[in-house]
């Protein structure tokens, strides 16, 4: 299990902002903001509402080379951000996943939804701002101890 | 990816390592769409289901199948691998060696003889099919769907190269007609605007936003004061029709429509009355790229137009329509059928090069991957298709001159083709 179900609720919140990113056939990175779900412990789906878009292009490239892509979630009131990474798995345009995500999104959009690629994701990182501060501080503290001991005792 | 003699038997097992950058999916599509398909007993007892539907292709244009679909039980007409890429469902004779579409449960795959190859997964039937239209028949005989978001309609199934003839050696559109009435399946031959405009206005009121593309095709007729004329005024009408529904629905906002217009190619006035009809993107095939085997494959082009002046007024369209909204289709590997190359790597560089003939002129092409229906003339000549590796590199190479020349074929969807130098396109 890669999303527990704290991290799913986030992703699934309201005031939730996913971004997106994937690469282009140069390996140039994209990113756009979607509004992704998680379906489950490790299946994120991903709309796309225009099917010639970049992203689209890259997700089907994804598919079809075995590329990466990385999703990275943020709410907003907490500043708590998590990156999430997988392989895209993917796309339908029938069923109840697409049914569910055009019914939520069309009222919002009014552009329908063409497609929903999932993604599986198998890679979860925490990128909150003091989460990742935190953990650098002990990286980097524990190199210090390690490489200098006589100083470890002042600096615990 | 050229340059290496065709291999004549292998598979797309054998072929993966070979192509590594051609899409897996698209490959085993080709495969598909050449051998063809049996169903298992289990396969078929899933897709009877009245969810799926069941209509089946052969009840709207083509047949579609290598062999003469004679049964009773529904046949679904495609599916759709992981990854959104269409593969038709074309029925074929032991000696093919088809595919096995196969069911475990709810799960439906793509086996060869050497076990799994892929899960699959068939559309649900549209929601109109259960509506009639204004004339009281059911909308699914004018307007069908292959998938969930393209409606297609053929107002005339009668293709008139067949009274001289004359018609094209690889078509079966007139004997698939009569093997559907034969067989007391329900057919349209000829819709009226009328209900081509109630199923248009059925989606948009019930599934706004749902439906993207519209397709509207169908036999040739080239009668008239100028040949073709009662054609083009047939389409005149029909696309009209389209218009009004459109208009009407959006209160006028809406007046050119995501529509593909694929007929014979007409004078310009004409051309420019059908733009005028809202439809924005239009077709015409030149079906075989080689002035010589177009003559002698589609005779019935080939006296009221001829490959030229055909060429010509394709080209021609891109003024009316737009770079982009102009296209051509063939029939990939009829280049090499009994009455064409004798020598594959002379077909492959034929198609190539007219492929970049229009490309230079700004038309797109796309093809539709030859299937040798028991109705066509090719099949009483016991014709063979070329090996799944010319398939290969004729749409690679395909894909890349449409990438040189930066082409894409506007408001075409990639899901309801058995063409699979389309599914490259969704890289473009």
């Amino acid at each position: 299990m890669t999303m527990d179900e704290d991290l799913q609720r986030l992703i699934n919140a309201k005031g939730a902002i996913a971004a997106l990113a994937t690469t282009g056939e140069d390996g140039a990175p994209h990113v756009v903001y979607k509004a992704v779900r998680a379906l489950d412990a490790d299946t994120l789906a991903v709309p796309e509402v225009v099917e010639t878009s970049e992203s689209g292009k890259n997700m089907l490239r994804a598919v079809w080379e075995d590329r990466r892509v990385a999703v990275n979630v943020l709410e907003p009131a907490t500043g708590k951000s998590v990156q999430l990474k997988g392989a895209v798995t993917e796309y339908v345009f029938f069923g109840p996943v697409f049914e569910e995500m055009f019914e939520r999104l069309d009222p919002v959009t009014k552009t329908g939804v063409a497609g929903v690629w999932l993604v599986h994701v198998d890679d979860v990182r925490d990128n909150s701002l003091g989460v990742r501060i935190a953990a650098e501080v002990e990286r980097h503290l524990r190199v210090y101890w390690e490489r200098t001991p006589h100083f470890a005792p002042y600096t615990r | 990816m050229s340059g290496a003699p065709v291999e004549l038997e292998a598979g797309p097992r054998g072929l993966r390592e070979k192509y590594p950058r051609f899409p897996w999916t698209v490959m085993l599509k080709i495969d598909v769409a050449r051998r063809g398909v049996r169903p298992t007993a289990a396969f078929l007892e899933r897709v009877q289901s009245p969810d799926y539907d069941g209509t089946g292709a052969s009840q709207l244009l083509f047949q579609w199948h290598q062999e003469e679909f004679k049964q009773d039980y529904r046949v679904p007409y495609c599916f759709f691998f992981r990854d959104g890429t269409f593969a038709p469902i074309r029925l074929s004779p032991p000696e093919r060696r088809p595919y096995t579409l196969d069911a475990d449960g709810d799960r439906l795959f793509l086996a060869d003889a050497d076990g799994h190859l892929a899960d699959i997964r068939i559309p649900p039937r549209a929601k109109y099919y259960g509506a009639e239209t204004s004339a009281g028949r059911p909308m699914n005989l004018i307007g069908y769907t292959k998938t969930f978001d393209s409606v297609l309609f053929v107002p005339n199934r009668y293709c008139h190269y067949f009274s001289k003839q004359e018609q094209c050696l690889y078509c079966d559109i007139v004997p698939n007609l009569q093997l559907q009435r034969k067989r007391d399946r329900q057919v349209a031959t000829r819709a009226q605007a009328r209900e081509v405009y109630d199923v248009v206005r059925w989606i948009l009121e019930h599934e706004p936003r749902r439906w993207r593309h519209i397709c509207i095709t169908g036999g040739s007729d080239p009668r008239g004061a100028v040949p073709y004329d009662d054609e083009a005024d047939h389409y005149v009408e029909i696309c009209s029709a389209v218009q009004r529904a459109f208009a009407e629905v959006t209160g006028g906002a809406v007046t050119r429509w995501p529509g593909w217009l694929l007929c014979s190619p007409f004078e310009r006035r004409h051309m420019e009355r059908l733009r005028d009809t809202g439809v924005m993107n239009w077709g015409g095939n030149i079906e075989i790229m080689d002035r010589e085997v177009f003559a002698r494959t589609c005779p019935g082009k080939a006296h009221h137009l001829g490959f030229d002046r055909y060429r010509e007024l394709i080209v021609a369209a891109v003024e009316v329509f737009g770079r982009g909204r102009v296209n051509t289709g063939f029939v990939a590997g009829g280049e090499v059928s009994p009455v064409g190359f004798t020598d594959w790597e002379h077909g492959l560089d034929s198609t190539l090069a007219g492929i970049e003939w229009f490309a230079a002129r700004g038309v797109p092409s796309w093809s539709v991957q030859w299937s040798i229906e028991p109705g066509s003339r090719f099949h009483a000549m016991g014709a063979v298709q070329p090996p799944l590796e010319y398939y290969v590199r004729l749409y690679w190479g395909q894909y890349e001159i449409m990438r040189r020349y930066g082409l894409q074929m506007d408001l075409f969807c990639y899901r309801d083709q058995s063409q699979s130098s389309i599914d490259l396109y969704r890289l473009l």
